[in-house]
């Protein structure tokens, strides 16, 4: 069939970026930036996000970039927001990207203290659930069971639950998202674009080389993440309004571990385990809605 | 103004203003994804080869316009086969391995009913033949059809008083309006082609048409109904199938009253024995030699006679028709063991001792029909008896007479007999441009034939390799949604045999934009533009003034296969930089 020509978005992201090969976060990137326009400040800290930016003196983004350092997103985000609207540019949405550990982690507390200050930007959290630039370790967004370079036998923590901490801000807007669902995210860009106030996104997106997969497979671990509710698609409005985006088809946990090396050694009894906390979560994040 | 070193950014923090498109990460892999359009399994399922992802992605778009010209592209007759058809297309839907096939051959009809399209011409050779076509029947119509869109003048030669054959006398209404041939049939002949009704053709009169024309093709389909050797079988009221659903069809049967017994289990009696029913008979009986599920009807169609009380006896053979005053009264039937020998010839043998004694007021004997070539008598035609033809070109022994559908291979379906029509048109061509067929084929060829397009063979489709077939495992499931099929609407058993509407509630409009949006479009790119969307390397051209696909920018693709992985259609595929 001849495809008819069809107006779309520009595009913010540039080819020739060092992500690997079919690398979830530069997908992630790319849908996030569209959504967002050719008229925004973005910053990244180190992660793979910083990665794909560019090695100076190129830069992946066709938008002014801030490269800041890997605990401070969020204030360095609030601060251009702030020094923006003294130069009158209040129209210019900020967002800012970190990886898992740059939030989860090392970022958490400057995080917290923008977020409670309700600081005017967005926050992408890129969470591909380990220090994945640095070559795999764990960090606390690795879930558990998962293979890491430091957790070789399998993590023995659970993920960190970093929407409850942001619903725990009372921020105006918290969104879960994945590249699996392109439509579902660009609209949670848009509606954050929309908004004031600290707008966070929890972006999951597949690492194929951290979660050892094959390099086609991040969409559709992702698409798997939600289908069996690991990762279920969601908004909290003001911290305390839950909306559940999507009705998953509630597959079995093993569709989306069984996509992974990470998860090779799991034994059955893990997976039974797996499944009873995601069932768990499931139905609290339900009663929560 | 310029800035001292301590209040110049550019000083204080690096800027970058290059881009990384400087590098060529092209270089990374030589993997490489290729926009390759497949064949849908519904399509190389269909044997008149009909473009069903591209009418029904059309259709689910609302235009029927557009589905209607995707159907036209393969077949004169949409709303007949949207009809009658018994639909292999549905039987081999990807979709059917997941929650039920899709809805195609209504969804034709509906394109029928609610399109208005011209056939596109087949670009042709700007050389044109005469050619001569015998039958107006579906395969003499779809070559007629054919030909004529290649800009050949075609005559067809039709011996009853109407066109049609037996989509005109003998198919019943309550499977295919006449209103929907009607419409068919008015769209080919737009094309120019003239109809001489009442006419008959044999070995002198085909001399003639020769002569006259470059090619003849001779579809003048199966229609002569087997007589059995049968004691009384010429008492009164013993009549042959076709000869009774003809007289229907013409309204000179309008009423039926008293017990009807049909003997055959083939759709033809199947067919007699519903309408005799719709005729008002107090009692219909279907006999035939085979066990219940052997016999040669569709299930369908043998499951509505069953809900329209029509009863079936199974394994019975016809012994003697007994009469009162020479019109028939009973029919007496011996037990049949088995219907084929052991070679799997047709040989029924009966156990004597069992019978079975019928009650009749009219008897329909539709044991089977068969070509009549006897018009033919003294020609190469009948030299063995029957008509033997060349099964690629369809030529027969006698030089430019070609011949197909039922007239060859005896009774078979609608939509076979518009296959042969079409292989006979682009054969003909063939041969009287003196190019070989087999090529012809060979390039258009849908999956392992012996469907073929002919469309794409005068309009071939950029990037398309119809032999490749999207089988459910190419599909990603993950991506799917749930919607099942939905039973249709159809009339009660009651509504429908108080005369001869239609069974198949057609789809509403809205109900068919719904259901031709549940294809996947096996091996059909829709612009979905998924593979572009996902592509991390934002490497993916979408389609654009100069090229009307999907490709990859050999500069910075990096072969990751994403795109490959996302196309619901399995389009994108793929393959190594060239």
């Amino acid at each position: 069939m001849v495809v008819k020509a069809q107006s779309r978005p520009a595009e913010v992201l540039r080819p020739g970026h060092a992500g690997c090969p079919g690398c979830g976060h530069a997908m992630g990137m790319r849908m996030v930036l569209r959504a967002l326009g050719n008229r925004a400040v973005v910053v990244v800290v180190p992660s793979c996000v910083a990665v794909i930016s560019g090695p100076y003196p190129y830069a992946a983004l066709n938008v002014p970039m801030f490269h800041s350092a890997f605990e401070i997103a969020a204030p360095t985000a609030a601060g251009i927001s702030q020094a923006l609207k003294i130069q009158g540019k209040d129209d210019i949405p900020v967002l800012a990207f970190a990886g898992d550990g740059g939030t989860f982690d090392i970022g958490l507390q400057s995080l917290s203290g923008a977020a409670d200050r309700n600081e005017d930007f967005i926050y992408v959290c890129m969470d591909n659930e380990a220090y994945m630039n640095t070559g795999i370790q764990v960090s606390s967004a690795t879930p558990r069971y998962a293979w890491t370079g430091t957790s070789p036998m399998g993590n023995t923590r659970r993920k960190k639950h970093i929407m409850e901490i942001m619903a725990a801000h009372r921020i105006p807007y918290a969104a879960t998202a994945c590249i699996g669902f392109a439509d579902d995210l660009t609209a949670k860009v848009k509606k954050a674009k929309e908004m004031r106030g600290t707008r966070f996104l929890h972006l999951l997106s597949p690492c194929p080389t951290g979660w050892k997969m094959e390099q086609h497979l991040s969409p559709k671990a992702a698409v798997a993440a939600v289908e069996t509710n690991i990762f279920p698609l969601y908004e909290i409005f003001g911290g305390s309004e839950y909306v559940i985006n999507y009705r998953s088809k509630g597959l079995p946990v093993e569709t989306y571990l069984s996509l992974q090396g990470r998860y090779r050694h799991l034994r059955p009894e893990d997976v039974k385990s797996i499944q009873a906390e995601t069932d768990r979560n499931w139905e609290e994040l339900k009663r929560r809605v | 103004m310029s800035l001292p070193d301590w209040l110049n950014p550019e000083k204080i923090i690096p800027i970058s203003r290059g881009s990384t498109t400087v590098f060529k990460t092209g270089t990374w892999s030589g993997n490489r994804p290729e926009h390759r359009e497949k064949t849908s399994p519904c399509r190389a399922a269909c044997p008149a080869g009909n473009n069903i992802p591209d009418a029904l992605f059309a259709a689910s778009q609302g235009n029927f316009d557009d589905a209607l010209s995707a159907f036209l592209e393969e077949s004169p007759l949409p709303g007949v086969c949207g009809s009658v058809c018994y639909h292999p297309c549905e039987t081999y839907c990807n979709r059917d391995k997941w929650d039920g096939s899709v809805h195609i051959r209504t969804l034709e009809r509906a394109a029928a009913d609610y399109g208005n399209a011209i056939p596109i011409p087949l670009a042709n050779s700007g050389e044109r033949y005469p050619v001569a076509v015998v039958g107006s029947g579906p395969a003499g119509l779809s070559a007629a059809y054919h030909l004529a869109r290649m800009g050949h003048p075609v005559s067809v030669i039709e011996a009853r008083d109407e066109a049609g054959g037996l989509l005109r006398f003998a198919i019943p209404l309550y499977r295919l309006p006449q209103g929907v041939f009607q419409k068919d049939l008015k769209r080919i002949l737009s094309l120019g082609i003239s109809i001489n009704t009442g006419e008959k053709v044999g070995t002198k009169k085909l001399e003639e048409i020769r002569a006259k024309s470059s090619a003849v093709f001779i579809a003048s389909g199966a229609q002569r109904s087997i007589k059995a050797e049968i004691p009384g079988l010429d008492l009164e009221g013993v009549l042959p199938g076709l000869d009774f659903l003809q007289k229907v069809r013409r309204s000179v049967l309008t009423e039926l009253p008293g017990k009807v017994v049909v003997i055959g289990g083939g759709n033809v009696a199947v067919d007699a024995a519903r309408s005799a029913r719709r005729l008002g008979a107090d009692k219909v009986e279907v006999v035939c030699l085979e066990q219940r599920g052997d016999m040669p009807a569709h299930e369908r169609e043998w499951s509505d006679a069953l809900e329209e009380g029509i009863l079936f006896h199974y394994g019975w053979g016809p012994k003697r028709f007994l009469g009162k005053r020479s019109r028939a009264s009973r029919v007496e039937f011996a037990g049949c063991t088995s219907v084929f020998d052991s070679k799997g010839r047709f040989s029924p043998s009966y156990e004597e001792d069992e019978s079975l004694m019928l009650d009749a007021d009219w008897v329909i004997l539709a044991i089977g029909q068969v070509p009549d070539i006897s018009p033919y008598r003294a020609s190469p035609l009948a030299e063995r008896g029957f008509v033997q033809t060349d099964p690629i070109t369809l030529a027969t022994t006698w030089e430019g007479v070609f011949s197909g559908g039922d007239f060859v291979t005896g009774p078979r379906s609608v939509v076979e007999a518009i296959a042969a029509g079409k292989r006979a048109a682009l054969s003909i061509h063939c041969y009287t441009l003196g190019k070989p067929f087999s090529e012809a084929e060979e390039r258009t060829l849908l999956g392992d034939g012996p469907g073929f397009s002919i469309h794409s063979f005068f309009h071939p489709r950029e990037g398309w390799d119809p032999k490749s077939v999207v089988r459910f495992e190419d599909i990603e499931s993950l991506c799917l949604d749930q919607e099942a099929r939905r039973s249709l609407g159809r009339l009660s058993p009651v509504e429908r045999t108080t005369g001869f509407h239609e069974v198949d509630i057609p789809l509403d409009l809205r109900e068919a934009v719904q259901q031709a949006g549940r294809c996947f479009f096996c091996g059909t790119c829709t612009g979905c533009d998924r593979c572009f969307l996902y592509c991390p390397e934002v490497s993916l051209l979408p389609p654009d003034e100069n090229c009307s696909f999907y490709r990859a920018d050999d500069a910075f693709c990096k072969g990751c296969a994403v795109c490959a992985a996302v196309c619901p259609r399995g389009v994108m595929t793929m393959g190594e930089v060239k």
